[in-house]
């Protein structure tokens, strides 16, 4: 996965603990991805979805569309660590710095771009400034007898006012001006929708280029010298999920449903732990709300009900998932079988009906 | 007691994303594809395969949305619509051999047993595939922008709060908070005055705006007084850059500021939802980090005081006798009252041949004359949020090492004021969440944040000590301001002829009579008690929370309204 783009910045090397197991950072307890190409893989090759949680470059005054970072659920983590897929990396809680030659190399580097930047968008500018009056030249007898009839009729319109107000306040130059193009214009219209305040420089910025476009990155710029020592087995201190029983059905109801071919999604709005999806949720709506039961807990009938209903309420099927760990420490001592093939999970779907 | 409601009520409620959206369907600009063709018209577009065939739009696919609630399922035009606004590099960087547009491969699973079927898989096929470009092509978006609009602040391991260095745009008048230090003495031998503030921002501050891509962090090591001397730790234009540091990156940013000072993920959370929206948001008072609200040149009161109660809260206020003068006369016209209503409910007693029937039940003892007094007298528990709650212990000051520990004992408590955009708010007058601050600044909302899967419900005790500090809610009706109630103007409507008709006559000579003599027909409705349904819903006292499941934030109302206060009796 490494040796994918990243975003068009420079990646970090990070010592794998496996070939291809994918890297996910630990923050503060919960996983997080911050590569879009991860995050498609993840995606389509291991049916983890994960949650947009950044704010999305360019639009980044709304809620209902959010970019980079991806957070990962509990379950998500400890099953992608479990399996293999991915390792974790937890971030310290304050970043190692780079030594002062480190710094200067890099410093050096970026006055080298930046300067490169500047003097591309000068000439980007001379150039268009070229062409902007080259075609305000071409532009033909047409457009030129169009130009002079629309300051003709705006020196009318004024003089009319001038007669009617009599206080000749519209003095201007009816004369028209030459589109020069502004330092304002030549911003990059890639950029529109970031700049929504209106800047008003007060430090001490360079004011005679039109500035060039400052990235700020989401990998740090210079890896690490010191390597992190990657997670690959859980429960940990950092990430203590599944050391509970509760915990261990929640990932062994995951687990299970996930090698059956489904996606599972955020429960809680709906309900139950788990939305369950029959393929990608891009393209189909959940079929099941999962209620999971650990051992013989006693399901009292209102409960029934009120799973029964919540799932027709939202056009889906209650599911309830019954756990057993006793089915899991008799499937580690047998071979193939029956009880290996259904993971020690039993479910039940449940839906409301009536007569007539 | 407390009424949560939905958050429809609390203001801040989920966006509907009904603006992209329909922006997405005005514009038309997503790509024609089959996924036009299935707007979320059946539940499942895999049965329902007359949904894919090629019909015009459906109308009522989006109202099937809506009624779904959370956007379960994303609409690829929805996607499409986001993945064409964000942001890229300008092309003009692609001279370093960085590309401006990092190519996303879009693994496929299965290809090798993939068999088409019918022409309706393929185009399901082709849509998934469609849907996942658009979804990761939104995601390859970079964070920055034009540099004469980022603003820049340094962290050093000795201050984890950003000093600012360079300050653009308007996100600074609500986020940053000005510190005042004193000054070194070798500066004030060079004549400098005492003391000097800069601008610092609060963890949640400076991740949210290092991932929104409007301000750069710069790290540096702690600077010894000769290289600041030299110019280290400011902004040099020949380095375009903070002299001797190097970009912090966002990733950094969150292992740095999640974590600190009470910054969960789920506040930092609500915080980002917040100032997304435009509202601004400020740390409780409480919850301040002691950093910001250490000064070390207490200065001077500048302006009189203007109320002496307010600001010495533990003083009783000045009182003479002649300012009880009408507390006196009410007390006494109440004297006179009760003993007036005692003569009479003995009166009536008499007439009730004494209380001796009520003995041995309940109503034992029950001296009065309205069903109000019997009710009274039957109560057992007191009733009204004024009476104390059973005693709960709580927490020893010496377990609680931050000042953060006490969330754990309530994580309900207000972290977070929140004001509408729209609502007048200055960093100076606000002034650290003070008193006075909030008196002048008073906040639209208190907010507490929670993670959904692990914390309770709130107990009483937990919720009486939060009604206990939030301020009264206003009373009267809800103002309405902002652009959602400016309705557009509607024509005058003329004067409708039937309205005169139904002006009430003057009553005739004879209901005159009937109704001085008190044997009106007009009386014969019983009227029903007059009850204030919205201000019961409303409750006197409330606060907000956020509830944050996994980084879903939804909000909840926790509104006090008591029963007893409107009573319809």
């Amino acid at each position: 996965m490494n040796d994918l783009p990243k975003n068009g910045e420079s990646s970090t090397s990070i010592s794998h603990p496996k070939e291809g197991s994918i890297p996910l950072y630990l923050v503060n307890g919960v996983a997080t991805v911050w590569d879009a190409q991860v995050a498609a893989t993840l995606h389509c090759v291991h049916n983890i979805s994960g949650l947009r949680a950044g704010t999305l470059p360019g639009v980044s005054q709304q809620n209902g569309f959010l970019g980079l970072p991806l957070t990962l659920m509990r379950e998500e983590t400890a099953y992608l660590v479990e399996q293999g897929i991915a390792h974790l990396i937890p971030l310290p809680s304050f970043p190692t710095l780079p030594t002062t030659e480190e710094i200067s190399q890099h410093t050096s580097k970026r006055i080298e771009k930046i300067r490169k930047l500047e003097q591309q968008a000068r000439e980007a500018e001379e150039e268009r400034q070229k062409l902007s009056s080259q075609a305000f030249e071409k532009g033909g007898e047409k457009a030129r007898a169009k130009r002079e009839a629309r300051a003709r009729a705006k020196a009318e319109k004024e003089r009319a006012a001038r007669e009617q107000g009599g206080d000749g306040a519209f003095g201007d130059d009816p004369a028209p001006t030459v589109p020069a193009p502004t330092t304002a214009q030549v911003q990059d219209p890639s950029e529109e929708g970031t700049v929504q305040s209106s800047a008003i420089p007060t430090g001490s910025t360079p004011k005679d280029t039109a500035g060039y476009f400052q990235t700020i990155p989401s990998h740090p710029l210079i890896p690490s010298s010191s390597p992190v020592q990657p997670i690959t087995s859980l429960p940990l201190p950092l990430f203590p999920f599944s050391a509970t029983q509760r915990d261990k059905a929640l990932l062994g109801v995951f687990t299970n449903l996930q090698h059956k071919g489904y996606r599972m999604g955020l429960g809680p709005r709906f309900g139950g732990e788990y939305l369950i999806y029959p393929g990608d949720y891009l393209r189909y709506h959940a079929h099941f709300t999962s209620q999971v039961i650990v051992n013989d807990e006693p399901i009292l009938p209102s409960q029934l009900v009120a799973w029964g209903r919540l799932g027709t309420g939202t056009k889906k099927a209650g599911l309830i998932c019954c756990w057993d760990d006793r089915a899991q420490i008799g499937k580690e001592g047998r071979e193939e079988g029956v009880e290996k093939e259904d993971g020690g999970v039993e479910y039940y779907s449940l839906e409301w009906a009536n007569f007539g | 007691m407390s009424v949560p409601q939905p958050s429809a009520e609390a203001g801040p409620s989920r966006s509907k994303l009904s603006t992209p959206r329909k922006a997405a369907h005005a514009s038309g600009n997503a790509p024609s594809s089959p996924a036009q063709n299935d707007e979320g018209e059946g539940d499942n577009p895999r049965t329902d395969l007359s949904a894919v065939a090629a019909t015009p739009r459906g109308t009522g696919g989006d109202n099937e949305g809506e009624e779904e609630g959370d956007e379960e399922r994303m609409d690829i035009k929805l996607i499409q619509s986001f993945a064409d606004k964000i942001q890229h590099l300008p092309s003009s960087s692609d001279a370093d051999g960085i590309t401006s547009r990092s190519k996303i491969i879009i693994p496929r699973r299965g290809e090798k047993d993939f068999e088409p079927l019918s022409e309706t898989v393929n185009l399901q096929e082709m849509m998934l595939q469609k849907s996942r470009e658009a979804l990761f092509n939104a995601l390859v978006g970079v964070r920055g922008g034009n540099s004469k609009s980022i603003s820049h602040a340094i962290i050093t391991p000795s201050n984890p709060y950003p000093k600012m260095l360079i300050i653009h745009g308007h996100l600074f008048d609500t986020i940053g908070m000005s510190i005042r230090y004193p000054t070194s003495e070798k500066d004030l031998q060079k004549g400098k005055s005492k003391g000097y503030s800069q601008t610092e921002l609060l963890p949640e501050e400076a991740l949210y705006l290092l991932e929104r891509g409007t301000l750069q962090i710069w790290m540096s090591n702690d600077l010894t007084e000769e290289e600041k001397d030299k110019g280290y730790g400011e902004w040099s234009d020949e380095e375009y850059g903070v002299k001797g540091a190097v970009e912090m990156s966002v990733m950094d940013g969150f292992g740095t500021f999640i974590g600190r000072d009470g910054l969960s993920w789920e506040r930092y959370q609500a915080y980002a939802y917040m100032k997304r929206l435009g509202y601004t948001v400020q740390r409780t008072r409480h919850f301040i980090p002691d950093h910001f609200l250490f000064d070390p040149l207490p200065s001077p009161p500048k302006e009189p005081a203007r109320d002496p109660d307010a600001l010495y809260p533990g003083m009783q206020p000045f009182h003479t006798w002649w300012l009880n003068l009408p507390k006196w006369i009410a007390g006494l016209f109440r004297y006179v009252g009760r003993n007036v209503r005692n003569v009479v409910g003995r009166i009536s007693r008499v007439g009730l041949s004494s209380d001796k029937r009520f003995k041995g039940t309940l109503l034992e003892g029950w001296t009065g004359d309205s069903y109000k007094s019997i009710f009274q007298h039957l109560r057992l528990i007191p009733q009204g949020h004024s009476q104390p709650l059973p005693i709960r212990p709580s927490p020893a000051p010496e377990s609680l090492r931050t000042k953060y520990d006490i969330l754990l004992h309530n994580p309900y408590l207000p972290f977070y004021h929140i004001w509408k955009p729209s609502a007048p708010f200055t960093k100076r007058g606000w002034d650290k969440g003070s008193e006075s601050g909030l008196r002048d600044y008073p906040p639209t909302y208190w907010a507490g944040v929670v993670e959904s899967r692990s914390t309770p419900i709130p107990t009483i005790q937990q919720l009486d000590e939060i009604f206990n500090i939030v301020p009264d809610e206003p009373k009267g009706p809800v103002k309405k301001v902002g652009p959602q109630y400016v309705r557009p103007p509607r024509p005058p409507r003329p004067a409708n002829p039937n309205n005169k008709n139904n002006q009430t006559k003057p009553p005739t000579y004879l209901q005159a009579i009937l109704q001085r003599l008190g044997v009106s027909t007009k009386e014969d409705k019983p009227s029903t008690p007059f009850v204030n349904i919205p201000a019961i819903r409303n409750g006197d006292r409330a606060f907000i929370v956020a509830v944050n499941d996994s980084g879903n934030t939804g909000w909840v109302r926790f509104g006090r309204s008591g029963f007893a206060e409107f009573a319809p009796v």
